[in-house]
């Protein structure tokens, strides 16, 4: 007997290669991956122009007579985290006289694109009281707080010379570095909740799931069906036991899901990570630095995306897979009991109830992953594919939890497999009105 | 080699509410061309499905090739063309035929030189045109069910089961498929083809069974048959025109595929 495994292969092949062959395939494929680093990338972009306000060139007018510029501009140079000052800042020292002349001449720069804007730091500067800036977007609150503190680090730096400091001592005072701040937020019930960026990623995920899982349930259903009428399953089923073409289904859908996910997965990683060749390392630097000062809250969501663990992600996949296998057997029960298609979308309700009712519960896991409700739902195997994932990715989640939903999700599997594999056996010769629960309940438990 | 292609004894099929087949006992001689006769809703096709293991008889037994229907592999030495057909619509001609080769263990190589014997036999490829390349769904609808004859026979299966295999033919492709018939009994293969048309079974069969009420009525060979249930010999001679029939494959041919023809013909 050719084995049984080459024809579940046969079949699987099949499944697998005329799903990917479909243009739909294709262009979801590609589409995702281009919506995630548009999501990753909207923030540095905007940063970017924002960036570009201060980044270029900013000019130092300086009439306080005291060499405060010079200070000023090393700190702006440590606030924009670059190490060369003399690109970002020209400091450029006038007697108080020639500050209107000055001023008139920076503002003509500045129109004609030759710097970003300009600082003029005077008397009013070294008592501590203002500072004046002007340049193409003065009213952007990240670059007016930049200058304050750059000046604001300038006047230490000139009261510590006035003190007697060294000038190594007081360059390491002004060129002490900016630390990332690891921010955890602390709800009323003293748990951490998420921070905006994770939670949209784990949203975004979560909603890919669902999405995923849907269609190709769906796809299945359609697949079942259609082999159903066209009574090709007929065919099949006189070379192999109906429960190999089952499998060999759930098995080449399931493949092709992976497969999605992975190109997914993979072309987000490639995207952000050529974000460098596109943005340029210091643009980059900048937004994160920025970022992790909360000065751009929105590339905070760069930052999360990066910086997300390699484990989640492979969890993420198996978690699909195994959702997959779940519904995909679900769906295919559904297909094997009707006649149509019209048939087959009242006939699928429950299953796509189901569905809805996880996807209804992302928003509240979200906001509260450690609530009875998302514990329990990330247990349950209908809704742990999509919810456990999220709490993972906002919050810790005991290993005990994650290893018991994983052990539920994959005695369901098998319990769905199971059960398709009987209604599939009987439904599929079945032609006609559609079958009343109770004889459902005969072809599953009756041999 | 065994004398009897086909064994079934005293098999029995009930469906919720009413009984399908009852107490069923025939023999198909191997080498044969048998017909399983009878009107729509006799039993034929649950029958067909009880020899493919398809299904299960409630009880009694069914021997295929001289082993119990049952038994794994069998599957592969036969070819089964069922009644209301279909293939993957999407797919090409040729891929569909090579998974349902591959469903019968033939690896794709040795799938595809069989095939193409196949598509020129049956005038699927042409000088013109290679419609094993084209999907199912531009194949017109005599292509179509000539792809699937193909798709029942490409793994040269030892018995070939054909359910209504006549359905929705024109003369033309039926003649085909006749001819491909008494091919496969030259080589000493055993063909069993359910029809409600007599007169197919007549013209073709060298034994047959004919069934009503999920009951055998009679079975044996049709020359054994006609003597024993047809009484005495009449004598009549009749004058007749060629029918239609018959002025249509003179002037059309009986090739299959008619010169000029494409697609949906």
């Amino acid at each position: 007997m050719a084995d049984m495994s080459s024809k579940l292969w046969a079949i699987v092949r099949r499944e697998y290669i005329e799903r990917v062959r479909t243009r739909w395939f294709m262009i979801s494929t590609i589409f995702a991956p281009v919506l995630f680093a548009a999501i990753a990338f909207l923030p540095l972009l905007l940063m970017n122009k924002d960036a570009q306000s201060v980044a270029p060139r900013v000019l130092i007018i300086d009439a306080t007579q005291q060499g405060l510029g010079k200070y000023v501009a090393r700190s702006l140079a440590v606030l924009r985290n670059t190490s060369d000052d003399a690109t970002t800042a020209d400091v450029q020292t006038v007697p108080y006289g020639a500050l209107a002349g000055a001023r008139d001449d920076a503002t003509s720069q500045v129109a004609n694109r030759l710097a970003n804007g300009f600082v003029v730091l005077d008397s009013t500067t070294l008592r501590g009281e203002a500072v004046v800036y002007a340049g193409r977007q003065a009213d952007s609150k990240s670059d007016r707080l930049t200058i304050a503190n750059a000046v604001r680090s300038g006047l230490i730096a000139l009261r510590l010379q006035r003190g007697g400091l060294s000038a190594p001592a007081i360059d390491s005072v002004v060129s002490a570095p900016i630390p990332t701040v690891h921010a955890t937020s602390i709800n009323d019930a003293g748990r951490d909740i998420a921070t905006p960026a994770k939670a949209i990623i784990a949203t975004i995920v979560a909603f890919f799931l669902y999405m995923s899982i849907l269609i190709y349930g769906q796809n299945m259903l359609s697949g079942v069906i259609e082999e159903k009428m066209s009574r090709v399953s007929e065919i099949v089923i006189s070379s192999v036991k109906p429960e190999i073409l089952l499998a060999g289904k759930v098995i080449g859908v399931t493949a092709v899901g992976l497969t999605q996910q992975i190109v997914w997965v993979g072309g987000t990683i490639l995207l952000i990570s050529a974000r460098t060749m596109l943005f340029g390392a210091p643009a980059i630097a900048k937004a994160q630095a920025a970022g992790a000062a909360g000065g751009f809250g929105s590339n905070d969501m760069l930052a999360a995306l990066v910086a997300t663990p390699w484990s989640w992600v492979v969890l993420v996949l198996v978690f699909f897979l195994l959702g997959l296998l779940f519904y995909g057997a679900l769906y295919a029960a559904v297909g094997a009991t009707v006649g149509s298609e019209q048939d087959a979308r009242q006939a699928a309700f429950p299953v796509v109830l189901l569905l809805v009712l996880t996807a209804v519960l992302i928003s509240p896991t979200v906001q509260n992953p450690t609530s009875r409700l998302a514990v329990t739902m990330s247990m349950l195997p209908f809704s742990s594919p999509i919810i456990l994932p999220i709490r993972m990715a906002i919050t810790h989640v005991p290993t005990i939890q994650v290893i018991a939903s994983l052990a539920i999700l994959i005695l369901s599997c098998l319990g769905a497999i199971w059960l398709a594999g009987r209604i599939y056996r009987v439904g599929l010769l079945m032609y006609g009105k559609r079958p009343t629960l109770a004889e459902v309940r005969r072809w599953i438990f009756t041999s | 080699m065994i004398q009897n292609a086909i064994e079934a004894s005293h098999v029995n099929k009930q469906y919720s509410g009413h009984v399908a087949v009852r107490d069923l006992s025939l023999s198909v001689p191997a080498g044969a061309v048998y017909g399983l006769l009878g009107p729509n809703g006799a039993g034929k096709t649950t029958t067909i499905r009880m020899v493919l293991n398809i299904i299960e008889p409630d009880s009694g037994t069914i021997n295929v090739l001289g082993v119990p229907a049952t038994s794994g592999g069998i599957s592969d030495r036969i070819g089964y063309l069922p009644e209301e057909r279909g293939l993957y619509r999407k797919m090409k001609v040729r891929d569909v035929l090579k998974f349902l080769a591959a469903l019968k263990g033939i690896h794709a190589h040795d799938a595809v030189r069989r095939i193409d014997w196949w598509l020129d036999k049956l005038s699927l490829r042409t000088d013109e045109r290679d419609w094993g390349s084209a999907k199912i769904e531009e194949l017109s609808r005599g292509m179509q069910q000539k792809a699937q004859f193909i798709g029942a026979l490409v793994h040269d299966p030892d018995l070939m089961i054909l359910d209504e295999p006549f359905s929705g033919l024109d003369p033309v492709n039926a003649q085909a498929l006749k001819d491909s018939v008494m091919d496969l009994r030259s080589r000493g293969k055993t063909v069993i083809f359910s029809t409600h048309i007599i007169e197919n079974a007549e013209s073709m069969c060298d034994s047959v069974c004919i069934i009503a009420h999920g009951e055998k009525v009679l079975d044996g060979t049709v020359a054994d048959v006609k003597t024993k249930y047809g009484g005495p010999p009449v004598e009549k001679t009749v004058m007749v025109q060629p029918s239609l029939y018959d002025i249509f494959l003179q002037r059309v041919g009986a090739t299959g595929v008619e010169p000029g023809m494409r697609g949906h013909g």
